[in-house]
């Protein structure tokens, strides 16, 4: 009976100083399964995924490829077994070709020679991309590769390794819906191909558009495996987060107040050109478009990140120069950056040293800081956000993905700004703890606050956004009020069309 | 729930000193118990005493001062090569001061250092300026100063040493108080203790291992990164010139050949405390506990009668020892 599973995961086990990560992991694959992998933040479904590549060895459970027992060594020997990863951070080398990053490390040779056989490493590559229908030039650098496509080579790596099994780990995170489409049919491509899959997203909506199987993890014990067919979205939500969740966009209205931030005639060259639009104290603002559209460019231009080439921002009425994150912050502007690896959060630093460094000014006695109600202010954050952590002092590094993700959202929570974007501050995040975001939201609006939110997931946007602005290549194509806004119409204004043509 | 976090109250108890140090302090421990026994069964006279403890403080006295400052370098991600020159380039420029204004007494002592410093100030500015402004890595930018330093050292007194100084010159290097303590360690003890507090109480400091950790994240965080930077290499090179001030004062002469390679050694003090040199991460404690496994190893190998090409082959065995037994901590 056994034998119809190319993989079984069963009772494992692992644990971290002061965490166990994962109670009772189970999991079994099919050959040309799509079987998808859900839990909340900090549910273990990365670990189990890293014991099964090889990158972590578990405490106890057991492993059985195609039926027989296997103990899994390295990232290297899981290869060779025939399991492939695909983390969100790819592990390309970026200067080197396509082929060369297919080929790392077992470039073909010219015979028994030292010597590379560029014209088979070309062919092979090709061959492989041709395989899993790719089209992609096998000598262009990665680094001239979008993400999407870096996404193709390391599943065309994979494909070159013959491997039985791929994990993705959230692959849909960083990629437009566009760009989702044809990961959609590779995987397709690949299942008809017999390969297994896990996938891992916190977008519902994907399980149903590509998954056979459904496994629910919680706090690091396995919860249940069904077919996509017998269930429905709301049964996985009561299966992750244990209860119905009756609002999933708790959205509250407040009455518009004076204004707080304008933008006029804001340009830079390359990224947007006269970009004009205000906030006002009481509003949720989103600004939505294509990936590429020049959303996080403005973002980035009004923080002081990135120099402006023209226009004036006013705060509160008055004109402000912003010349650096510093400055912007001092004036009361928060960024909360998409990128919380390389530009949210510092990895080696803990918790609450990552929670109080936008705003360690107001922590400081005399010349130091007051570490005392630096560990109360965190508690509290890890407390509101329910962080999973066994401690403040937990390094960022060893949080999963989403909690990570609530860190840099408790750090500009600290900052106390008057006006906070925040670049796709779901991302990552898993259903319920994206309704106590939204909540937060609203106490924040509630208090003054204005939020320019950027996102590119428009039930979001419908959902949150008082008025949503959409940008279609580095210009504002439109601006819609919350009662007017339909999915189609921010579609049509982000591809360019003009609100005439819709009404 | 078991995940969630419960508020973690008082100040880091003694345990956490252990477990961040216990590993330092033991290496540091069996060094002095293994030269004991070596001593006593070699019949001599034994390591472990007061004098001994004296004399190993104040001959790491140089060296401790600046990598105190080579700690805060490193932990912002950067390297400073230019310490061995700018310790020679303190000694002259401190020394030619003074000289020149020997009959007023304790003020040409003071203006001396006050000359040296500045000088060591406009340097650090000099590799601020390379590194944040025309973005060059630190290796060269510093590397760049080292040479010219040296260079100039020599430029200024034409090749030979300054000499003839007046006696109070040897304050910094020789003078004692209350008879017993040499005025070189309590300078160093003070670099010491100001740098700590510096580096764990202060925005200042958790702005530097900011910078280290991820400079991108901390300037977007409203990190001031360039003026950190700045303040960083103004910092170490200023207690490179406070060491070499203590050198020459030693010596009672300005020589502008002094330091070559002491970059090196201050860099092997951080290192084995613990610092890494990626960035981000590193103690001020640390720093000082290496600098005593070296300096114990060093009096030590001499104290046991090893010549010096030993002593180096042995130096260089610790530093590997001491990497890689932190590497092992970091993994377990
Ligand atoms: N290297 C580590 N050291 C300590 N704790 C860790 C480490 N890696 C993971 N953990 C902890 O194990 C738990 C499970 O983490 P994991 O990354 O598997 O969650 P996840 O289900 O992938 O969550 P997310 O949806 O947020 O990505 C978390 O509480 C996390 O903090
Ligand atoms: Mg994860």
């Amino acid at each position: 009976m056994s034998e119809e599973y190319v993989l079984e995961m069963r009772d494992i086990v692992k644990r971290f100083p002061g965490v166990v990560a994962v109670k009772n992991g189970q999991l079994t694959l099919k050959p040309g399964e799509v079987h998808c992998l859900v839990g909340e933040n900090g549910a273990g479904k990365s670990t189990l995924m890293k014991i099964l590549s090889g990158a972590q060895p578990m405490d106890s459970g057991a492993i059985l490829l195609s039926g027989k027992p296997a103990t899994i060594h390295s990232p290297h020997h899981a290869q060779q077994l025939g399991i492939s990863m695909i983390y969100q951070e790819f592990n390309l080398s970026p200067y080197l070709s396509v082929a060369e990053n297919i080929y790392l490390g077992r470039e073909p040779r010219l015979g028994k020679s030292p010597f590379i056989n560029w014209s088979k490493m070309y062919n092979d590559a090709r061959s492989i991309l041709n395989r899993i229908r790719v089209n992609l030039d096998v000598r262009k650098p990665v680094n001239e590769c979008s993400v999407a496509q870096q996404q193709m080579v390391e599943i065309a790596k994979a494909i070159s390794f013959n491997s039985r099994i791929i994990v993705m780990d959230e692959p849909s995170a960083t990629l437009t819906d566009h760009e989702l489409d044809a990961l959609f049919e590779l995987i397709a491509e690949l299942k008809r191909q017999g390969i297994g899959m896990i996938y891992i997203s916190h977008r519902l909506e994907e399980i149903f558009a590509i998954g056979d199987r459904v496994t629910v993890m919680r706090d690091g014990e396995y919860i249940d495996t069904k077919p996509v067919s017998d269930v429905t979205r709301e049964d996985i939500i009561r299966m992750m987060v244990g209860r119905a969740l009756t609002h999933e966009f708790p959205k509250e209205v407040f009455d518009l107040g004076e204004e707080r931030l304008r933008i006029e005639g804001l340009s830079r060259k390359g990224g947007f050109k006269d970009v004009s639009f205000s906030l006002h104290r009481g509003e949720i603002v989103g600004l939505t478009g294509l990936v590429g559209a020049g959303r996080t460019e403005v973002a980035r231009a009004i923080f002081g990140a990135d120099r402006i080439d023209a226009g004036q921002i006013f705060l509160d009425g008055k004109p402000i120069t912003v010349r650096s994150p510093q400055d912007a912050i001092r004036q009361g502007i928060g960024l909360l950056t998409e990128d919380r690896k390389n530009q949210g959060l510092i990895l080696g630093m803990t918790i609450r040293e990552n929670t109080t460094l936008a705003n360690l000014k107001s922590l400081v006695r005399v010349l130091f800081v007051d570490r005392g109600r630096e560990r109360r202010i965190t508690s509290d954050f890890v407390r509101e956000l329910q962080i999973k952590t066994p401690g403040i002092e937990q390094t960022a590094q060893n949080l999963s993905g989403g909690n990570q993700q609530k860190v840099v959202l408790a750090k500009w929570l600290f900052t106390e700004s008057k006006v906070l974007i925040f670049d796709e501050p779901t991302r990552g995040i898993d259903v319920g703890a994206k309704v106590e975001i939204y909540r937060l939201m609203n106490d924040l609006v509630r208090k003054g606050v204005c939020i320019l939110m950027i996102s590119s997931e428009l039930p979001e946007v419908l959902g949150m956004c008082d008025r949503i602005l959409v940008m279609h290549e580095g210009h504002l194509a439109g601006s819609l009020d919350r009662k007017d806004a339909t999915q189609e119409r921010i579609m049509k204004l982000a591809t360019g069309e003009t609100l005439a043509s819709i009404a | 729930m078991p995940h969630v976090a419960t508020a973690t109250s008082g100040r880091p108890a003694a345990s956490t000193f252990l477990r961040v140090y216990g590993f330092l302090l033991v290496a540091l421990a069996l060094e002095c118990a293994a030269f004991e026994v070596i001593a006593r069964y070699q019949g001599i006279r034994p390591f472990l005493s007061v004098d001994n403890l004296i004399l190993i403080l104040n001959q790491s006295a140089i060296y401790g001062v600046v990598s105190v400052g080579m700690t805060f370098v490193i932990i912002a991600g950067g390297i400073d090569l230019s310490v061995g020159s700018l310790i020679a380039f303190g000694g002259v420029v401190g020394a030619l001061v003074t000289r020149a204004l020997a009959d007023a007494g304790w003020w040409a002592l003071g203006a001396g250092w006050a000359a040296a410093i500045m000088a060591g100030l406009a340097a650090g500015c000099f590799s601020g300026l390379f590194i944040t402004r025309f973005q060059i890595p630190p290796f060269i930018a510093t590397l760049a100063i080292m040479s010219s330093v040296r260079g100039a050292g020599y430029l200024i007194v034409g090749g030979s040493p300054v000499s003839d100084l007046p006696a109070d010159y040897i304050f910094l290097g020789r003078y004692n108080i209350a008879g017993h303590v040499p005025v070189s360690v309590i300078v160093m003890l003070v670099a010491f203790a100001g740098g700590g507090i510096l580096l764990n109480s202060t925005p200042f400091g958790r702005h530097v291992r900011a910078i280290g950790g991820g400079a991108e994240s901390a300037r977007l965080s409203g990190v001031p990164v360039n003026r950190v930077k700045w303040i960083v290499y103004c910092m170490c090179s200023v207690l490179a010139i406070v060491g070499g001030l203590i050198l020459s004062s030693k010596m009672r002469s300005g020589d502008p050949t002094v330091g070559v390679g002491d970059e090196l050694q201050v860099i092997a003090a951080v290192v084995v405390g613990g610092t890494s040199l990626s960035g981000g991460r590193g103690t001020i404690m640390g720093t000082f506990i290496g600098l005593l496994i070296i300096a114990v190893l060093a009096t030590g190998l001499t104290w046991i009668g090893m010549e010096s090409f030993g002593q180096q082959v042995i130096l260089g065995i610790v530093i590997l020892a001491a990497v890689l037994m932190d590497r092992f901590k970091g993994a377990a």
